[in-house]
């Protein structure tokens, strides 16, 4: 497997049949954002390009429903997990299915609630663009999330 | 781990003895070269942790297109006894449950259609929704329609007017399989499905119009309607994100029991659940009404395509003769019997890449193919050709009644959309006579034929190994994508 680094704190992993992404953060919740990102990334086909995932974070995702003529909607989205790394993967599946069947795109999010094994957050998605490229699943090969001396780092594989 | 020991049985076989945990031997189809590759993506170590888990019979066993999966290999086959703590584990079947093939043909030749390729494949783009969320919004099932579909699978389109009687009796399981329980279904998976039937998808799965280059066994290829500069299509496309959700919510259940049960496993993602467990129960029920969604998926992609040939060819496709060869699954676990240590047993055979080919007699053919062997359709990549196959007794006795898949990818697809970049692909086909559609040609690009090893090497090792034989080759005149 290959790694080349498409943007800030994500590393696409290239391997023969699949995808993945090794992310790094300085915080749990950039961490999840970063990820989202990558996986947004793989959707579009993007992942040879170089972005700045966290461009989009200044802001924050409030109030609920569709706002503006833009398409732009705020979700809320509940999980809990039995550790961090599942609960990573319980987050991008999440968006995977907005994505899916909403045929929107994660934006950004405001995290309400963030620890190992709870998340409560606000996510602003707006409507997809054609996405090239299918995720069926976010896979528990090799997912793992580690903390190490003041830095967040994640792997997950993507069955495309 | 230590190095895994492997050893040469013969010009096509290679042995993963039994080590460390486990509880049976591998087997492994190969030539040297295709060994050469295999080994170098952890696929064997892949068929030696499948051989760990509890139940397995006989032995864990690859396919000559084997490469490494999440947790089980694609184009791995094992099989699990009930009565000997046998489990059923959905990392075995994969996210794309009953991914499939199947093959229609025609009464036309190529020439009949070569002056209006590009108007067939217009018009298949137009009306077979390919890609990412493209095109979804034309058919959406209803709560009750879904639960017919999942039900009873192709048999519902037959009742919508999709499909014939002939189409259902050429599909494996008659399109239906039975045990199938919509409400182990997930809301999130109907969700999922609700307008995706009738869809290609993305990645690997295409429509292919091909013709007949090339016939091995004249008298087969006849009795299936296959003779040279016959015109044909391929389907390859599976139960789209309702299958993938039901894998993923399955996944999440069994992590639990293989807790709970302290099921010891060298790898996470083949996590399991004893055959006799009501965890095992659902998600066989759910799997099967997502294998269900799959045939009527192909089905109906199959109706688009005979009303693309009536529209272009101006004649009804009943007098193009455009009948079904066969439809069959290659990521599926069944209940099947079979003979192991001298004894006929009822197991849950898992096939992950690799596809059923049941010999000459088996009582699960169609009558018509009773004396000849199932019908099985290797594709090959974009640009060079595909084979039928017919199953045989060499393949019920060493492998469950399995074969092989496909080429199997060698290069990644970021490596893939490096090489075509600055590329006219769509000129490159057209100058070798192949019509590309795609929803996006950064699909087409992650799919350019060198980035799949030579499919001929892969069909060669099954037909000199008797687990498979060669009836004909097609190749390919146009190719949707998504």
């Amino acid at each position: 497997m290959s790694a080349r680094t498409g943007a800030e704190g994500i590393t696409f992993l290239d391997h023969t049949a699949d995808v993945g992404i090794d992310v790094r953060a300085p915080s749990l919740e950039l961490l999840f954002h970063r990820a989202a990102v990558g996986m947004l990334m793989l959707l579009q086909g993007r992942d040879d390009e170089e972005v700045d995932p966290d461009a989009a974070d200044a802001g924050d995702a409030t109030g609920s429903g569709v706002e503006g003529p833009a398409g732009v909607e705020v979700r809320r989205v509940e999980l809990e997990a039995d550790d961090v790394a599942r609960l990573l993967a319980d987050w991008l599946k999440e968006l995977l299915f907005l994505h899916e069947t909403r045929h929107a795109d994660y934006a950004r999010a405001t995290f309400d609630r963030l620890g190992e094994a709870v998340l409560e957050a606000r996510v602003q998605t707006e409507p997809s663009a054609p996405a090239v490229r299918e995720i069926k699943g976010v896979t528990y090969h090799e997912l793992g999330v580690e903390r190490t001396a003041g830095e967040w780092e994640a792997r997950v594989i993507f069955d495309v | 781990m230590a190095e895994l020991s492997v050893e040469r049985i013969d010009e096509y076989r290679w042995r993963v003895p039994k080590q460390g945990g486990m509880r049976v031997d591998g087997l492994v189809f190969a030539s040297e070269t295709l060994m050469e590759d295999i080994r170098g993506d952890e696929a064997v170590q892949q068929v030696a942790n499948v051989a760990h888990l509890p139940g397995i019979v006989g032995r864990s066993i690859g396919m000559p297109d084997i490469h490494w999966g999440y947790g089980f290999p694609i184009g791995g086959v094992a099989a699990f006894d009930p009565d000997e703590g046998g489990v059923v584990s959905p990392g075995g079947v994969g996210y794309d449950i009953n991914c499939g093939v199947r093959l229609l043909r025609t009464k036309l030749s190529a020439d009949d259609v070569r002056d209006r390729l590009g108007r067939l494949m217009d018009r298949f783009y137009e009306k077979i929704p390919a890609g990412v969320g493209q095109g979804y919004d034309r058919f959406k099932l209803s709560p009750d329609q879904i639960r017919a579909v999942l039900e009873r699978g192709a048999e519902w389109t037959l009742d919508e007017g999709y499909a014939t009687e002939s189409d259902l009796a050429h599909t494996e399981a008659g399109g239906r399989i039975d045990g199938a329980d919509p409400d182990q279904v997930s809301d999130r998976a109907i969700q999922r499905g609700r307008d995706q039937l009738g869809t290609v998808g993305s990645g690997n799965h295409f429509i292919e119009l091909g013709y007949v280059d090339e016939v091995y066994d004249d008298g087969a290829a006849e009795r299936l309607g296959l003779e040279a500069d016959t015109v044909t299509v391929f389907i390859h496309s599976g139960s789209r994100g309702l299958g993938y959700q039901v894998c993923d919510d399955s996944i999440d259940t069994m992590m639990d029991v293989v807790e709970r049960e302290e099921i010891d496993l060298p790898d996470k993602q083949l996590v399991c659940a004893p055959l006799d467990s009501p965890e095992a129960d659902r998600y066989m029920g759910a799997m099967s009404a997502a294998a269900n969604y799959a045939f009527a998926n192909r089905q109906m992609m199959s109706y688009r395509v005979r009303e693309a040939f009536s529209a272009v060819l101006d004649r009804p496709w009943e007098e193009l003769g455009i009948g079904l060869v066969y439809d069959v699954a290659h990521n599926i676990a069944k209940w099947e019997t079979h003979e192991v240590d001298g004894r006929e047993r009822r197991l849950c055979v898992h096939r992950k890449g690799a596809t059923r080919a049941f010999p000459p007699r088996h009582p699960e053919l169609p009558a018509a193919y009773r004396d000849l062997g199932q019908p099985v359709f290797i594709p090959g990549d974009m640009g060079r050709y595909s084979y039928v196959l017919l199953g045989t007794d060499g393949a019920y006795d060493e492998t469950f009644g399995s074969t092989c898949h496909g080429a199997g990818r060698r290069m990644s697809r970021r490596q893939a959309k490096k090489t075509a970049k600055g590329r006219d692909l769509r000129r490159e086909f057209g100058d070798r006579g192949i019509e590309v559609r795609a929803s996006s040609f950064g699909t087409v690009a992650e799919e350019i034929p060198e980035a799949y090893k030579d499919v001929a090497n892969v069909v060669d090792v099954v037909d000199a190994a008797g687990i498979g034989r060669k009836v004909a080759r097609l190749r390919p005149l146009g190719v949707l994508k998504g």
